[in-house]
């Protein structure tokens, strides 16, 4: 048995006010909270005022190669490429990585020790964000009733 | 090293193509903290009173300021400063949503605009590449395409544009610089000046750091702001509805939709259109959607609307009753059409809707013809007449051509008697409702306002609110909402009449709150955070004090900050000075002093509203013609500003009897 800390992101309540992506990249400067730089940040807004869609995106691994995902998505009519709801930094684009470096970024849910919620989930105020843990009895075998941010397999 | 601010402020000649980046000095930072007071700053050394407007030597001028982009929640202002084409006095318009926040990332706290390029280009600031690019293809186009068309071209759907519609480039004075849909600067025709600059769009992406000097002290003062918002969010929760319902229908002292727009006939709105107007309002709620925020605010203060046709339309304040009640016509859908409609143009809703008023009121009084209007029969209650006057207005076509400066500039070249019709202050026309300026407090803030935006004194409604018993306006005192000074609580806790004669009071809230706002104005916050009974938690100049200090690492107390906001307040005030501004024009409409709209009212007498600006400029320091005393001045550290005004005084002289 394994417990996995996740964020639930409800797009309905999202207002795409990008307070997350401020949190986020204050809680991860170094040292803690010295600079604002969203482009840091491990979590991106996806937005289309005209069509009212906002959409949170958390980093989440890295690849090495670009995949074949060449899906296109129409939602209320505007059409998106896969990549725009994708999580991975990737070669492809310029999101999820350090904007000097070019390292990848990925979400840890605010690190060791864990929070008592992550800072993003903390400064949603309209409540899109909500922190969960969920307990999985399947699975690869793993230490048990240890914690784990998110992917698993990572670890 | 500097923090908070970027440290640096880029120049662009679009005359040469030349572009500048220069450090700021860092007392230039601290005197003026950004926003307003800095471009104010800016205004006065390099935009000279014979400047014209639409000349190539006017400058746009837009600063963040030092908040903006931190993490203080609704931090996300940038102020655009020019001198308007409509009254050739001094404009800041103040811009939310995304764009200031990324042109701060970019590594410039400021951007000033000058000259004028020789054919239409758009601006390109990606942290140091900054290029003037070729904008042919978008001259004409919508500010909802062009956004989409630069966002395509540089292959960045992230990149935040500030641009002008139809309107800017056809130099119409309501025209405004659209950014994500919903924000803009919209007063005093910013759109028109960047138009004739022949610069169609400002794209700014930037990966710069915002660098705080204490950010473990400012983000647990954030996050108890965080905290404390929880009654801020309950009032803001249905913030639209709460702002429409006191706008357009408010209480018994609004009982009829025709004191929004005095000078309209009143017999036009029964009271089954107010029963429709109530109930499809309630109707239209059903319809939201949820809303859309600006950067780092929680908020919902833009409620988003379906169109009919597909996509969304966000509206907030005043905008819902806009064009309703400008046209008579009973209809969300319509209201959600013009919207669109002037968005997508960059148009000033507010402006336009009273510029389209005013003509269809002058036909009805048979003061215009279908000579005047090149045949179009202009009645109330048809949707058809507005959408054209819409689309007229904006490509200065037709008869929108009379119309597109104003309805100022329209009634002087009409004549006939359209003076009487045109409803303006200082040029501009008023933001609704203007049955608040019937009430002195909100008459007289309206009228001495640098801005002519009822946003600049949304806590008058409650100052003037004469419906407080004692015992509620105590429990206000005691309770965390109180942000004035401990000597105004008796001010307040006296009983507020409508006849003026509570006029110590009203000039102390006047005064101190238009430096309240501009320091909000100056640090780069959203004002509706810092109204007083919005139960705002970032309402106290002590709270903003603490803000930037923990930014900047200077230690800045509330009387650093108080001397900032009225810095600010009396450069504008010089500036306009100089530029020709007397006591005269703080003034209202006559209609305001004649005819009442409502029995509920009463005309606002002259005399006590003379009584009131006298104590209004004693308070602010000027002399009895809104002129900045010498010692005022000194204060400030702004003494060098004195002689250019004091040769103003001279100029007016035989002016001195203002009471006629």
């Amino acid at each position: 048995m394994r417990i996995i800390r996740t964020i639930k992101i409800d797009t309905d309540k999202c207002t795409g006010c990008r307070a997350c992506e401020l949190a986020c990249a204050g809680f991860h400067a170094e040292p803690k909270y010295s600079t604002i730089n969203p482009k840091r940040s491990r979590i991106r807004v996806q937005r289309d005022e005209q069509n009212k869609l906002f959409v949170p995106v958390k980093a989440g691994p890295y690849t090495e190669a670009e995949c074949s995902g060449r899906n296109i998505l129409v939602i209320k009519g505007k059409e998106y490429g896969e990549c725009s709801f994708c999580r991975s930094a990737c070669p492809a684009r310029d999101l999820f990585k350090e904007p000097d470096s070019g390292l990848p970024l990925k979400c840890d849910m605010c690190g060791e020790p864990a929070p008592e919620e992550p800072l993003c989930v903390k400064w949603c105020l309209p409540g899109a964000l909500t922190f969960h843990k969920r307990v999985e009895e399947n699975g690869p075998v793993l230490p048990a009733e240890a914690e784990y941010a998110d992917e698993v397999e990572e670890l | 090293m500097v923090y908070g601010w970027m440290g640096s402020l880029l120049e662009v000649d679009l005359s040469s193509g030349e572009k500048k980046k220069r450090a700021v000095a860092t007392d230039f930072y601290e005197t003026y903290l950004g926003g307003k007071g800095m471009n104010a700053r800016i205004y006065y050394d390099r935009i000279h009173p014979e400047v014209e407007p639409l000349s190539p030597d006017n400058l746009l001028i837009i600063s963040t300021g030092v908040l903006t982009g931190t993490m203080v929640p609704s931090a996300n202002r940038a102020i655009f400063s020019f001198k308007s084409p409509q009254n050739r006095l001094h404009m800041h318009s103040a811009m939310g949503g995304f764009w200031p926040v990324e042109l701060k990332q970019t590594g410039h706290d400021s951007l000033i605009i000058k000259g004028q390029a020789a054919k239409p280009v758009y601006l390109w600031i990606h942290d140091d590449i900054i290029e003037l690019r070729d904008a042919a293809h978008l001259w004409g186009k919508g500010t909802y395409e062009t956004t989409q068309m630069i966002r395509k071209e540089l292959n960045n759907d992230k990149l935040q544009v500030a641009c002008i519609g139809p309107a800017g480039e056809n130099l119409c004075y309501a025209a405004s610089i659209e950014s994500s849909v919903g924000a803009s600067a919209s007063r005093g025709g910013a759109g028109a000046v960047m138009g004739a600059k022949f610069l169609k769009a400002i794209a700014v992406y930037g990966t710069r750091d915002i660098r705080l000097a204490r950010p473990h002290a400012l983000f647990e003062k954030c996050e108890q702001i965080l905290a404390g918002s929880g009654p801020f969010q309950r009032d803001m929760e249905n913030f639209s509805y709460t702002m429409a319902v006191l706008n357009t229908l408010g209480t018994g002292m609004f009982g009829n939709l025709n004191e929004t727009y005095p000078d309209l006939s009143p017999e036009s709105l029964f009271k089954q259109d107010l029963d429709g107007i109530v109930l499809g309002f309630h109707e239209w709620l059903k319809k939201a959607e949820g809303s859309a925020a600006c950067s780092n605010c929680g908020v919902k203060c833009r409620t988003a609307l379906p169109l009919p046709g597909g996509g969304y339309a966000y509206l907030k304040c005043h905008l819902w009753n806009a064009f309703m009640v400008g046209a008579k016509i009973v209809d969300y859908s319509f209201v959600l059409e013009c919207c669109r409609l002037s968005q997508d143009n960059g148009l000033d809703i507010n402006a336009v809707s009273r510029c389209i008023a005013f003509a269809i009121d002058l036909y009805q009084q048979g003061i215009i013809t279908k000579q005047d209007t090149g045949g179009m029969d202009l009645r109330w209650n048809d949707k058809e007449v507005v959408y054209s006057l819409i689309h007229d207005i904006s490509l200065r076509r037709g008869f929108g051509r009379m119309l597109a400066e104003g309805v100022h500039a329209a009634a002087s070249y009409i004549c006939r008697g359209a003076e009487n019709h045109a409803h303006h202050i200082k040029k501009l026309e008023y933001v609704p409702s203007a049955a608040l300026l019937y009430l002195p407090y909100l008459g007289l803030t309206q009228a001495i306002s640098d801005k002519v935006d009822i946003s600049r004194n949304v806590s008058g409604p409650s100052i003037a609110w004469a419906g407080l018993t004692t015992e509620q306006r105590q429990a206000l005192v005691d309770s965390p909402a109180w942000i004035y000074p401990k000597d105004y609580e008796r001010y307040f806790l006296q009983n507020f009449s409508l006849d003026g004669s509570d006029h110590e009071s009203g000039c102390r809230f006047a005064a101190y709150d238009d430096e309240t706002y501009s320091i909000v104005d100056s640090i780069g916050l959203c004002a509706y955070w810092t109204v007083f009974l919005m139960n705002a938690p970032i309402n106290s100049r002590a709270l903003m004090a603490e803000l930037v200090s923990h930014t900047t690492g200077l230690d800045i107390s509330e009387d650093d900050l108080t001397l900032v906001g009225r810095r600010a307040l009396n450069l504008v005030r010089a500036i306009n000075v100089r530029s020709g501004l007397q006591r005269k024009d703080d003034s209202l409409s006559k209609i305001i002093h004649k005819t009442p709209p409502s029995p509920f009212l009463k005309p606002l007498d002259p005399v006590v509203f003379d009584k009131w600006l006298d104590r209004y400029y004693e308070l602010k320091g000027w002399n009895q013609e809104g002129i900045p005393t010498s010692q005022t001045l000194q204060a400030l550290g702004l003494e060098e500003v004195f002689p250019a005004l004091k040769k103003m005084e001279g100029a007016h002289a035989h002016h001195t009897n203002h009471k006629n």
